[in-house]
């Protein structure tokens, strides 16, 4: 299955990506390989099979409603690369 | 050429946990400081694992057998995924292809709307821009606070079954309602703890049209003018022979308007797939018959019991139920008082309109009901008109002062006593000689004329039945 240049840079779009040109043409290249191995797993025939999300079938653990320990705002602010007033300052977003 | 408003709803509510949905952070965000009820898993810090909140799983399921869903057995979360700063780990915990529940309604004025899915999700950070209007556009940078990150939601989505602007407002009333009553969320829309969005387009002939999704109605009063402004603006596309195009458009409150938030929200592709950090959810059939035993009264249950056993109207009840709060306060007054249609009439006419003037919430009006017990039981005994029973009500709740000391201090007696009304009678008819001459020629209405004269000059304190008997007599002497 053949990946086209239009896929490649709409998936550069949504993953907030910029790549040059022989690193699209490299992309093109290996989604296709993707693309050409499960082609391969779907010649199987699920049909009697259940689709599989998780390998261990139990339930998710649940928590008690009770209130724990977070980060202080200093920490949190630390980790950003830009703060203002205690919030974390993002550039311009359109 | 027929055309038809075709409606779907999805509302998000605020569970009302007290942590967030897979972390033990706080979640009464309102009012904090930025950033300081965060943790590494509500931001996404590399190496941290949710865990599901079981309180928020319960409030959930309790939401959705309220709303008459089949609860799905096997259940799981998926990543959303998107780039948005108010959103850390890029990406939503959020459910997909097998949601909590399916297949429900919920009945707004006989008509059942279908429910077609209730999820968990976590909610978003908040984002603030620091231009005047306080919107994204034209803003050089934008400000984060994450507090509100991981706050557990559900999502209800009904069948588009909504054919009205009023019944799509009816709906998210009676849904506010029903959530409050369960205790589920607080269903409050200026603070967002309710969120509605709404689909729309117009059916002609019977063919479904485009939709349009439309954002930020932040109250009853907006979904409905959003709504009757999108219907208008779909028909007109439609009548002057254009398509309507399929996009997210902002509800302008201050203008009235919709505008279109294409290019913001541009080709959606949120790439969902299971979220590997959390096992399926099974929910075992103990869980869902251990909630549904202790379900609390629900609203439309609530109002029956009031029609059957107290007798009141369609109209009060709707009133009464319109929020939780109302109703659990026109219980305690009944549990105290008895007299529920006089209680009902007196809550509906008197006090919200005295919680309305003095800026109180009825939450805090509980000191209140002795007071109404009191001037009920002075209107019963006669020693209060009920004019005067309503201006004594006020004043002891805006005094905190017991009624019957205020009908004391000011002696505020209605006065019954037919011989002392006579003198007070008698002045009105000579101080007025051209009511009564006019009373006399046959003109009925300086009747009331000259009993609101009475009234007067006894300063309201007189027994109005018996100023009728008194006047009617003094004039049949004069004619």
């Amino acid at each position: 299955m053949k990946v086209s240049r239009g896929d490649v840079e709409h998936i550069m779009k949504l993953a907030y990506l910029d790549l040059k040109g022989e690193e699209k043409e490299k992309m093109i290249h290996h989604f296709s390989r993707i693309l050409e191995y499960f082609a391969k797993l779907q010649e199987l025939d699920t049909a009697n099979v259940e689709p599989l999300s998780h390998v261990i079938e139990e339930s998710t653990p649940l928590r008690d409603d009770e209130v724990g320990e977070g980060l202080s705002q200093e920490d949190v602010l630390g980790m950003a690369p830009d703060k203002e007033g205690g919030y974390i300052k993002v550039p311009r977003i359109v | 050429m027929e055309l038809k408003p075709v409606i779907g709803l999805e509302i998000h509510c605020q569970l009302l946990t007290k942590t967030k949905l897979f972390c033990s952070c706080p979640t009464d965000y309102v009012g904090r400081e930025p950033n300081t009820i965060v943790c590494p898993v509500c931001l996404g810090l590399p190496g941290s694992l949710p865990v599901l909140n079981k309180e928020a799983l319960k409030l959930a399921l309790r939401a959705a057998l309220a709303l008459n869903c089949t609860i799905l057995k096997k259940t799981r979360f998926h990543r959303k995924n998107y780039f948005y700063p108010d959103l850390p780990k890029a990406y939503q915990i959020s459910q997909y292809d097998i949601p909590l529940a399916v297949n429900g309604y919920l009945v707004i004025d006989g008509k059942r709307i279908r429910i077609r899915r209730v999820h968990m999700e976590e909610d978003a950070g908040k984002l603030v821009h620091p231009t005047k209007t306080g919107r994204l556009e034209g803003a050089e940078y934008s400000l984060v606070d994450f507090n509100r990150c991981g706050v557990p939601l559900i999502e209800i989505v009904t069948e588009p079954d909504i054919s009205s602007p009023e019944e799509a407002r009816n709906f998210v009333m009676e849904l506010r309602s029903l959530v409050q009553h369960l205790g589920v969320s607080d269903g409050n829309m200026e603070e967002g703890s309710l969120r509605c969005d709404a689909n729309i387009s117009i059916s002609v002939d019977g063919k479904f049209g485009t939709k349009t999704e439309i954002k930020n109605m932040n109250s009853f009063k907006a979904i409905e003018r959003a709504l009757a402004y999108e219907i208008n603006r779909h028909m007109e596309v439609i009548l002057s022979g254009g398509e309507v195009i399929q996009e997210t458009r902002h509800w302008d409150d201050s203008k009235g308007i919709t505008t279109s938030l294409r290019g913001k929200e541009e080709a959606h592709d949120y790439r969902y797939f299971p979220e590997p950090d959390l096992l399926p959810l099974f929910i075992s059939d103990e869980m869902v018959s251990e909630i549904s035993k202790t379900m609390p009264e629900l609203p439309w249950d609530r109002r029956n019991r009031w029609k059957m056993d107290f007798g009141l109207g369609d109209y009060e009840v709707f009133v009464l139920s319109s929020s939780k709060v109302l109703g659990d306060f026109f219980d305690a007054c009944v549990r105290e008082i008895g007299k529920p249609k006089e209680v009902s009439n007196w809550i509906q006419v008197e006090l919200l309109r005295i919680v309305d003037d003095l800026r109180l919430k009825i939450e805090d009006c509980y000191f209140a009901i002795p007071y109404l017990k009191e001037v009920l039981e002075l209107l019963e005994k006669g020693v209060i008109n009920n004019q005067v029973a309503k201006a004594v009500f006020e004043e002891s709740i805006r005094e905190r002062r017991a009624p019957i000391d205020i009908v004391k201090s000011k002696g505020l007696e209605q006065v019954s006593d037919e011989e002392a009304l006579k003198d007070a009678v008698k002045r009105v008819l000579e101080e007025n000689e051209d009511a009564v001459k006019s009373y006399l020629s046959g003109k009925d209405k300086a009747f009331n004329f000259l009993l609101g004269q009475v009234m007067k000059v006894t300063k309201g304190k007189a027994n109005p039945a018996v100023v009728r008997k008194v006047l009617e007599e003094e004039l049949k002497a004069l004619s």
